[in-house]
């Protein structure tokens, strides 16, 4: 768990250097990430950093890089990536003015994806089928 | 398409012809395209093929649709198939064979489901009609358009195994045989199957083809 906090607080302060390539470096870390797995290892901050991760690159990916009919101009994202950058500096941050927001937030997120983990674990939460 | 990465037995169910067909049409301007583009991975291209387009023409679409089907059927060969596994992907990229599923259902007698990569609970990432006994013991062929480095078709094989589905087979369209992950497919004992390579890059596009205004690139045949 540490290690994935130092890879991601790294590639955090590249991309808030406007470092583009720290962009597309975040998105191969968080990609093919299995979320609600996440949820039941790691705390509320470190879930909140990659859930904003994984949902922010992919609606960059989604809407502007694959299958997109115009080319994929990574500069033009240099201001969201500055910002991506610095949100993801101040959820890992040990700044304790930040805590309690960062706290809640991460608490929300988790506890959707702790609840699909769950019942990954035990389908048997759930009715499935049709009523009769 | 690679001979060499298929077996005889694959080789031989191919309607060469056909195959020859196929790959002229990756010759014809607009297949694959010129453009800076983002790959799901993170990493940049300067080009890429769409298969959405060669599927808009009804007999483009049959062509492609027999290519697949021979692809499957060499495996039938092999071993008892249950159903197909169709990718719905979860980076909005193309959706590709996904347009096939019926279609390839229908002509090689074999049912067919879907694989929601962007569904968060296991169970729920099979769309399909689960009898009493569920997908136990049965064997599933992926199918999918393209593979860059392949994560997507691992993702799903990963997805059917969770539901208790046997995967060894994967069937593709193209590969790009510099970015695949063979290791990984090796790893996960998935064999994967593809019709053609595509080019490390655009400068590989034949000089002819670009002075005819053509902006496709030919094959590893």
């Amino acid at each position: 768990m540490e290690k994935i906090r130092e890879e991601l607080m790294e590639i955090a302060r590249r991309m808030s250097d406007s470092e583009i390539e720290a962009l597309r470096d975040l998105r191969r870390e968080v990609v093919d990430l299995d979320l609600p797995e996440e949820a039941s290892r790691t705390d509320n901050a470190l879930f909140l950093a990659l859930y904003l991760a994984k949902r922010l690159t992919g609606d960059v990916w989604e809407n502007l890089a694959t299958d997109a009919s115009f080319d994929f101009n990574e500069n033009q994202l240099t201001p969201f990536t500055i910002s991506l950058g610095e949100a993801i500096q101040t959820i890992l941050s040990d700044d304790t003015g930040n805590h309690e927001i960062v706290n809640k937030f991460g608490e929300l997120t988790r506890c959707l994806y702790g609840y699909f983990y769950k019942i990954s674990l035990d389908p048997g939460l759930v009715r499935k089928g049709e009523k009769q | 398409m690679s001979k060499r990465s298929l077996n005889p037995k694959t080789q031989r169910a191919f309607d060469r012809e056909k195959l020859w067909v196929a790959r002229e049409v990756f010759l014809k301007p607009g297949v694959i395209k010129a453009s800076s583009h983002g790959l799901r991975s993170g990493s940049k291209d300067d080009y890429y093929f769409d298969l959405d387009y060669l599927l808009n023409e009804p007999y483009q679409a049959e062509m492609v649709l027999d290519i697949y089907a021979s692809m499957v059927n060499a495996i039938k060969q092999e071993v008892p198939i249950d159903f197909l596994a169709f990718i719905e992907k979860a980076s909005g990229g193309t959706i590709g064979a996904l347009r096939l599923s019926v279609a390839l259902s229908v002509k090689a007698r074999l049912p067919n489901l879907s694989v929601r990569l962007r569904k968060e609970i296991f169970f729920e990432k099979l769309k399909t009609r689960f009898s009493e006994k569920g997908l136990k013991g049965l064997r599933a062929v992926i199918v999918s358009d393209h593979c860059t480095s392949g994560n997507e078709v691992l993702l799903a094989a990963q997805a059917l195994r969770k539901n208790e589905v046997l995967v060894e087979d994967a069937v593709v369209y193209t590969v790009r045989p510099d970015k695949l992950h063979w290791d990984k497919f090796r790893e996960f004992k998935i064999n994967l199957r593809h019709a053609f390579e595509l080019p490390i890059s655009y400068e590989m596009v034949p000089k002819e083809a670009k002075q005819l205004g053509a902006i496709a690139v030919a094959v590893n045949f």
